[in-house]
């Protein structure tokens, strides 16, 4: 595999075509978990491990799925590595685990991993697929953490639990809430699309 | 074979499934061990912390050498003892119905019975950053000290703050820490000698 195609897989899942603001998807999510810092980044992270393995496996196996069933083996792959996660999470890491809760067996769920595997991991290499989804991942990662920046700040005062509320405002229980992830990811994907229009009416021709 | 006849696709079904099903159970069997001492652990933490006794550096040792296990009725509940053997006080499970989900943990009581000694969670469901925070320690340590009074039940208010924002996970913990009050108070004859 080159390092241009690499770097391609990059700049394409993270801004041309990122899933939350270009795909709108695992917005679900999104709405849950961005309301503290830490929260976002370990779910970015459990995330990215679930969806680049998931990829790779159905791309393993892409010649042999039969296509009628493709979608129910997916989903077995998709679960069977967030479960084996899981496991090993709690025998090594129970801090962590406990942390997490519920947010793992949510991971199953994130439209992204089988967004990836009907997408590209069933068409593409094995090797390919796994970046794939290591950086569509990370381009939902960065999303959270944004939003989560935003939300922790204006909803508790701190920022990864501590506390930066310097001015002593009165925060926003509404930030704490889910309906404030709305709010700032349709600004974000307002900001975007336009950027993306303004780019293309000026310099259209040079990029597909 | 074809790829599109029923039968590979059975096959193959089949053949992934019990893969990854083996996969799964091998660690499963493999890990159990280590994930059950775990979730002890967490246990025996929660017990020793609602009497106040600090876990040391060997959590195991610190737990079998201050506190003995007692039956009230037919729950486990664990007793810690001066050096004169005489009681300190009780861990009572605490066990109820949250917003979301079971709540599950210890209630420290006094060897009298007549106040709070402090209250820890093992398992809430409570949707983090809002109902979640009934497990920061500012919340649960408000309720070190409350006195017991019978027939009077806990309420928030004077220096007992309910969680903005979280107002059912915080009536539910109250309403569960009253049950087991109440619960705990018809062991009273056996506890408080």
């Amino acid at each position: 595999m080159k390092k241009g195609a690499i770097k391609a897989l990059f700049r394409r899942n993270v801004w041309e075509e990122n899933q939350v603001l270009r795909q709108i998807l695992g917005i679900c999510s999104l709405l849950a978990v961005t309301n503290l810092v830490s929260n976002s980044l370990v779910m970015g992270g459990g995330l990215i491990f679930s969806v680049a393995l998931s990829s790779f496996t159905i791309s393993l196996l892409r010649e042999y799925i039969p296509h009628r069933v493709r979608m129910i083996v997916q989903t077995l792959i998709i679960a069977s590595w967030v479960i084996l996660f899981d496991i090993i999470l709690k025998a090594v890491l129970p801090d962590i685990s406990r942390a997490l809760g519920p947010y793992i067996g949510l991971i199953i769920t994130n439209c992204i991993i089988m967004g990836r595997a009907e997408a590209f991991a069933q068409m593409n290499p094995p090797v390919e697929s796994f970046f794939d989804g290591v950086f569509a991942g990370l381009g939902y990662t960065i999303v959270l953490v944004i939003i989560a920046v935003i939300r922790e700040f204006l909803g508790f005062g701190t920022f990864f639990g501590i506390d930066v509320n310097f001015v002593g405002f009165q925060t926003w229980t509404i930030m704490v809430m889910p309906p404030a992830a709305f709010f700032i990811i349709g600004v974000m994907i307002w900001i975007v699309n336009n950027i993306m229009a303004r780019k293309q009416a000026s310099g259209g021709g040079k990029r597909g | 074979m074809k790829k599109d006849s029923y039968l590979y696709t059975i096959i193959f079904t089949f053949a992934l499934t019990a893969v990854f099903a083996t996969m799964l159970a091998i660690t499963q069997a493999y890990y159990l061990p280590a994930i059950t001492e775990n979730e002890a652990n967490v246990e025996r933490h929660a017990i020793l912390k609602v009497l106040g006794i600090s876990p040391g550096d060997d959590l195991v040792t610190t737990f079998s050498e201050q506190l003995q296990p007692a039956l009230a009725g037919d729950l486990q509940i664990y007793a810690s003892y001066d050096a004169n053997g005489d009681v300190l006080g009780y861990a009572y499970p605490l066990d109820g119905q949250g917003l979301w989900g079971s709540i599950r943990g210890y209630i420290g009581v006094s060897a009298s019975l007549d106040r709070l000694l402090g209250m820890e969670f093992i398992e809430q469901n409570e949707t983090p950053g809002l109902g979640g925070r009934i497990d920061e320690d500012w919340f649960k340590e408000q309720f070190a000290g409350v006195p017991l009074v019978p027939g009077e039940a806990i309420a928030y208010g004077d220096g007992l703050d309910a969680i903005t924002g979280a107002t059912s996970s915080s009536n539910a913990v109250l309403n569960i820490l009253n049950d087991t009050v109440s619960d705990l108070m018809t062991h009273k004859e056996v506890l408080a000698r």
